[in-house]
């Protein structure tokens, strides 16, 4: 019995060594900033100042990076990233926020800095995620194919 | 300075010693061989002698003296008189009463004195002691007595001072006291060879031909005082140079010793120098790859063991070689230069920025993830942007940025953060891209 299982167990040794080990994986992300100082295009947000935007931006940039890299839909999708990301400032009821509004496949030509990046059609070359920064530099509410509601699609199509 | 230091040679212990053993030896053999002195009198030929009977003391005895070439005959006759008859023959030292020889300094005395007949024979060295001696009294003198037998000595008889002693009866009669009652022929006016006691009445003669003493010029005790205090002075100089010595080789050892500290320091700098030179980038400043080394072994070392999160941030200049053709190399060089600054100034003093070759920079941001590396290369991607690095145009960097994970090798860390740096280039430069690992 034990004769005829040996060349078994040779053979699953040998699989076993032979199986070669894989290799980590590694996704080029490319951020591209703006902090946004056109007119307000999300209901019931009222965009503060730039200037304010600034002064929170930075621990806020780093959080959301975090969030990013380890983001389940970030992991599975396309094998390269290239992020247009416009934040800006906004009260609401509890905390003035800081909105980070992202997506890929932008062109480079558009001010982006006036011009905000709304979802449009989505396919699945693009990809839109909204994210929101409290106070204290947390991200919250990292979403991918946000539903939040634009004050006006005709509005929003002309900035389109 | 140099006499002084022959002196000092000279006084040099171990040959010093050789010295002294050899000096001590010689005079020993030299004083116990040679280095005598004598003192002989010959009556014949000494002029203050006096011969004397009892009648002095109201004896009846007679005395006659006779003179040959070589001694003086006594020839008396003892007659009834006085309890004790005698006669005597005075020999008168230095002034005869208070200042005489001094016979302490010697060692033997010898005696040539023939009687004829049986019987003693007295001899006397009369002390002056100021203390009880008086000028107009000879009998005041000490009695240093020796009475002997002529006939049973060897000839010439010899004695030692030791065999002296004070008479009883001149001590009695005298009244001296005991403590002064002692043997002493320091100062010896008087020398005195008497009949001795219970001499025969009657005929006799006295044949003295000649008195010697002998001794040695240095006596022992004032050779072994001496050599001791040789040897004493010998050793103290010994030490007076030695402190001496030891005090001028501290100083020429401080000497030497600040001397070898600061060569040692002036190796040191320019060993640093040496070392700083190796391992930086000369036109710039920053490390150069052997610099970077080092540095990258450490963070790895920290990055494996204690889990500290290590970040690389490689940047390139855009068109680099756009502006060296079109503005010249020093231009390229100025930019570069200034790049160099500016990236400095804008990185923590934890980070450490390399020169990687041509236009690259490298920023390795230890104790840093990803996500801050990618915002510090963000913030300095704006910093460039903003930045005037040289007025014949704008400068833009691209960027690539990785994080090293545990056990990652290191060529294919670069290889991540080059294809970061790469895609950075692709998608239209000035912007930064991250290498974030994917999830299995």
């Amino acid at each position: 019995m034990m004769r005829r299982l040996f060349p078994v167990f040779f053979l699953l040794l040998l699989a076993g060594c032979a199986r070669e080990q894989k290799e980590a994986e590694f996704i080029p992300l490319k951020l591209e900033w703006y902090a946004y100082e056109g007119a307000a295009f999300v209901e019931n947000e009222t965009p503060l100042s730039p200037d304010s935007a600034a002064e929170r931006a930075n621990p806020c940039m780093v959080s959301l990076m975090r969030e990013l890299l380890q983001n389940p839909e970030i992991q599975k999708s396309a094998p390269e990233f290239d992020f247009k990301v416009q934040y800006y400032v906004y009260k609401s009821a509890q905390d003035t926020l800081l909105r980070f509004l992202g997506k890929n496949n932008l062109p480079a030509s558009v001010s982006w800095n006036k011009t905000p990046i709304l979802p449009g059609e989505t396919n699945a070359n693009t990809c839109f995620w909204t994210a929101e920064c409290t106070s204290k530099g947390k991200i919250n509410h990292l979403k991918f194919k946000a539903d939040f509601k634009i004050i006006s699609e005709s509005r929003s199509a002309s900035e389109k | 300075m140099f006499i002084f230091q022959k002196i000092a040679f000279f006084f040099r212990i171990n040959f010093l010693i050789f010295i002294l053993l050899s000096l001590t030896i010689a005079v020993i053999l030299l004083n116990k061989y040679s280095l005598n002195t004598t003192f002989t009198i010959s009556p014949a030929t000494y002029p203050y002698i006096v011969a004397e009977s009892d009648s002095v003391d109201g004896g009846n005895s007679t005395i006659d003296l006779i003179k040959t070439d070589s001694s003086v005959i006594i020839d008396y006759e003892l007659k009834e008189g006085i309890p004790y008859p005698y006669v005597n023959l005075q020999i008168f030292l230095g002034d005869g009463r208070t200042i005489g020889k001094d016979f302490s300094v010697y060692d033997s005395i010898y005696l040539w004195i023939k009687p004829r007949g049986e019987g003693s024979v007295r001899f006397y060295l009369r002390g002056w002691d100021p203390a009880f001696s008086r000028k107009d009294d000879p009998s005041s003198l000490k009695f240093n007595e020796l009475e002997y037998f002529p006939l049973e000595e060897n000839y010439p008889a010899v004695f030692v001072p030791e065999e002296f002693r004070v008479s009883g009866w001149w001590v009695a009669q005298k009244g001296i006291n005991a403590h002064k009652a002692r043997m002493d022929i320091s100062n010896v006016p008087l020398i005195e060879i008497q009949t001795g006691t219970g001499a025969a009445l009657g005929y006799g003669t006295l044949e003295i031909f000649k008195i010697s003493f002998r001794g040695k010029i240095i006596p022992k005790e004032t050779l072994y005082a001496s050599l001791v205090a040789v040897w004493f002075i010998a050793f103290l100089l010994i030490l007076v140079f030695r402190i001496f010595d030891y005090s001028r080789e501290r100083k020429i050892n401080r000497r030497k010793r600040e001397e070898l500290e600061k060569n040692l320091q002036a190796l040191k700098i320019e060993k640093d120098s040496f070392e700083k030179s190796s391992k930086e980038d000369p036109l710039t400043g920053c490390l150069n790859r052997a610099g970077f080394s080092s540095i990258l072994t450490r963070e790895q070392f920290r990055l494996n063991y204690n889990g500290t999160p290590l970040s690389f941030i490689i940047l390139d200049i855009d068109h680099f070689k756009d502006i060296n053709d079109q503005y010249g190399h020093d231009i390229g060089d100025t930019a570069l230069i200034e790049l160099a600054k500016l990236l400095q100034s804008r990185i923590r003093s934890t980070d450490s920025l390399v020169r990687w070759g041509g236009e690259e920079f490298v920023v390795l941001c230890g104790d840093t993830p990803l996500q801050n590396a990618q915002f510090l290369a963000e913030k300095l991607r704006q910093a460039i942007e903003r930045a005037a690095l040289i007025p014949q145009q704008k400068i833009t960097c691209s960027f690539g940025v990785a994080e090293m994970f545990p056990g990652e090798d290191t060529k294919a860390f670069f290889n991540r953060a080059d294809k970061a740096l790469y895609t950075s280039k692709q998608n239209g430069r000035n912007c930064v891209t991250a290498s974030a690992r994917k999830k299995e």
